[in-house]
């Protein structure tokens, strides 16, 4: 678990960050979101000492971080920094394997954990060859990824990891590291600006503004009782549509079905749809229901608007 | 930039050829060019034109490689918190180095070490330092901060980040020095006869002091071409470390 408390950071006038505390919980991914310059980089490296607060402590699993070497400190967490920032004169294989080296791995153990990095992420394993000018930008924030994640570390810190790239190789890129995070149970704090990315991976959102953390919650939260005007100003008018994203029709339907219902005129959908895709597809029905079917196509119960209410007030489906 | 590089290749081969030639085989050239190369002097020379020639290069050569040995480790240390007050100092005698003529140096060194070789040998390797020094500062200052922030980040100690990662990705730049010291050491050694240490000056400054045109020649031609040919070299070498990185 990562405790900040109380930390701020100034710069001469400038304060980037202001008497911020967070609780971020062991295998959750928090989400750091807000405006340009509202100080979410500067917070996120108190937690592996990049920047040393004003003021403040950041606490690691109840231990002050200023408590162990600075660099020890680094090597045990995972960052991928917002530039990507690969050494350019070294090979893919070398810069996933910098931290297990400054650790002493053998050389055996390294290559087997650059491989299964590779295969984990999804590049080709004739890419530990290669040199970082010759990836493309996805590529390259992949192995920034894998980087960070080389040496196994409980906690990783991404900084806008995927922010170099094109919104379709985005969207990849979050979902194949949703898959990873829900296997891997690292505790992440993940910046972005970006909220589709923020509803797609977090288990919460801190919503920055100017140096100051204005809300601290889970994503079904912010729409129920938002802080203050800013919040929903921020996340956007479509950030309740954005948020069903999260979840499936499996999370919501009402399961009034009588066994051996077979699916009436109108349209069906299956239970593993998309939420955001049932909405639109029960409005594009002009109806006000539609059955929910299952993989064998039997009828199981309905999905109407009530289900999606239930899901945006934290009803039956709670958190994703 | 394959291609590119194999006309290096060759120019340098070629620069190089005709370097040696004109030290080994200066007779031929006379007989080819009597008129402007054979001399009206009766001063007959005491040494071959290739022990003038392995004078001069040993001198470069062993005041260039202390000079880069010296200068690179002077720049790297100024990244170093204890020897940072040194940063613009260095870079003010580099600086200062470039309007400062070489022979003020060596007017310097002589009435230190007296005549002959060492006077020359450390007013080259002195003058040497300056652009090296500057480029490694200049170097590692320009390398992409967020590639030094990683490392940081990575967990990398302050020795580390600046050997493994700031010194070869500034190679390019550092190398660009040494090729301008080395070739200002290839001219300044010339001046290196005038206080006896030997060299392509010596066959030059006679000529001069006897009004002979082709004695002049004899030194000027080989020095000249031994700095185009060190300078195709270190093109090479520039092309080479730079897409290293
Ligand atoms: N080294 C510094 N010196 C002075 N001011 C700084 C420094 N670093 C950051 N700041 C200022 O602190 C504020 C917060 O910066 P920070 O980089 O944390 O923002 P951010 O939320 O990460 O922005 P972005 O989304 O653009 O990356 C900004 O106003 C910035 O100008
Ligand atoms: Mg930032």
């Amino acid at each position: 678990m990562i405790e900040v408390r109380g930390v701020t950071k100034e710069y001469g006038e400038v304060v980037a960050v202001r008497d911020v505390s967070l609780e971020i919980g062991r295998g959750e991914l928090t989400v750091l979101i807000g405006p340009s310059g509202c100080g979410k980089s500067t917070l996120i490296r108190t937690i592996n000492r990049m920047i040393e607060p004003t003021e403040g402590t950041v606490e690691i699993d109840g231990v002050d971080v200023r408590e162990s070497r600075v660099e020890e400190l680094r090597r045990g967490i995972g960052y991928v920094i917002q530039t990507v920032g690969l050494f350019p004169h070294f090979s893919v294989r070398e810069n996933i394997a910098t931290v297990p080296r400054l650790l002493g791995w053998e050389r055996e153990r390294t290559e087997r954990r650059v491989m299964e990095l590779l295969d984990m992420m999804g590049l080709h394993r004739s890419f530990a060859d290669k040199r970082p000018r010759e990836l493309s930008g996805g590529e390259a924030q992949r192995v920034g990824v894998a980087r960070a994640l080389a040496a196994d570390p409980p906690i990783l810190l991404m900084d806008e990891p995927f922010g170099a790239v094109d919104p379709q190789n985005r969207a990849r890129l979050q979902e194949e590291f949703y898959s990873i995070q829900k296997r891997l149970k690292k505790t992440v704090v993940f910046v972005t600006h970006d909220v589709e990315e923020a509803v797609r991976l977090a288990d919460r959102i801190a919503l920055m503004r100017a140096g100051r953390v204005v809300q601290y919650t889970t994503p079904e939260r912010f729409i129920l009782e938002p802080a203050e005007a800013f919040v929903s100003e921020f996340l956007g008018i479509e950030y309740p549509l954005r948020l069903l994203g999260r979840h499936s029709v499996a999370d919501c339907y009402r399961k009034d079905a009588a066994p051996g219902d077979t699916p009436g005129p109108g349209q069906a959908v299956p239970m593993d749809t998309p939420t955001r895709e049932a909405l639109s597809l029960l409005v594009a029905s002009g109806q006000k229901r539609l059955d929910v079917v299952d993989s064998d196509g039997r009828v199981v119960g309905t999905f109407d608007f009530e289900s999606v209410l239930g899901l945006l007030g934290g009803g039956p489906g709670g958190e994703g | 930039m394959a291609k590119a590089n194999r006309v290096g290749w060759i120019k340098a081969a070629l620069l190089f050829a005709a370097f040696f030639f004109v030290v080994f085989r200066f007779a031929t050239l006379e007989s080819l060019f009597p008129s402007i190369l054979v001399r009206r002097g009766i001063m007959v020379e005491r040494v071959p034109l290739w022990m003038t020639a392995w004078q001069h290069v040993y001198l470069v050569v062993i005041s260039s490689a202390m000079s880069v040995a010296v200068a690179v480790a002077l720049g790297v240390i100024t990244f170093f918190p204890f020897a940072r007050e040194f940063r613009d100092l260095f870079i003010e005698l580099s600086n200062l180095g470039e309007t400062f003529p070489s022979v003020a140096i060596i007017a310097l060194t002589v009435p230190m070490l007296g005549y002959g070789f060492w006077p020359v040998l450390l007013a080259l390797f002195i003058y040497g330092i300056l652009p090296v020094l500057r480029n490694t500062i200049t170097g590692i200052e320009n390398v992409d901060p967020s590639v030094l922030d990683s490392a940081r980040g990575m967990g990398m100690g302050q020795v580390e980040t600046i050997l493994r990662v700031a010194l070869p990705l500034a190679l390019p730049v550092i190398v660009a020095g040494i090729r301008t010291s080395v070739i200002i050491n290839i001219g300044a050694a010339t001046i290196g006869a005038t206080v006896g240490a030997g060299g392509f000056g010596i066959p030059i400054i006679s000529g001069i002091r006897s009004n002979d045109m082709a004695l002049v020649l004899r030194g000027s031609i080989p020095v000249a071409l031994l700095a185009v040919s060190a300078d195709s070299l270190f093109a090479l070498a520039e092309d080479a470390v730079s897409r290293g990185s």
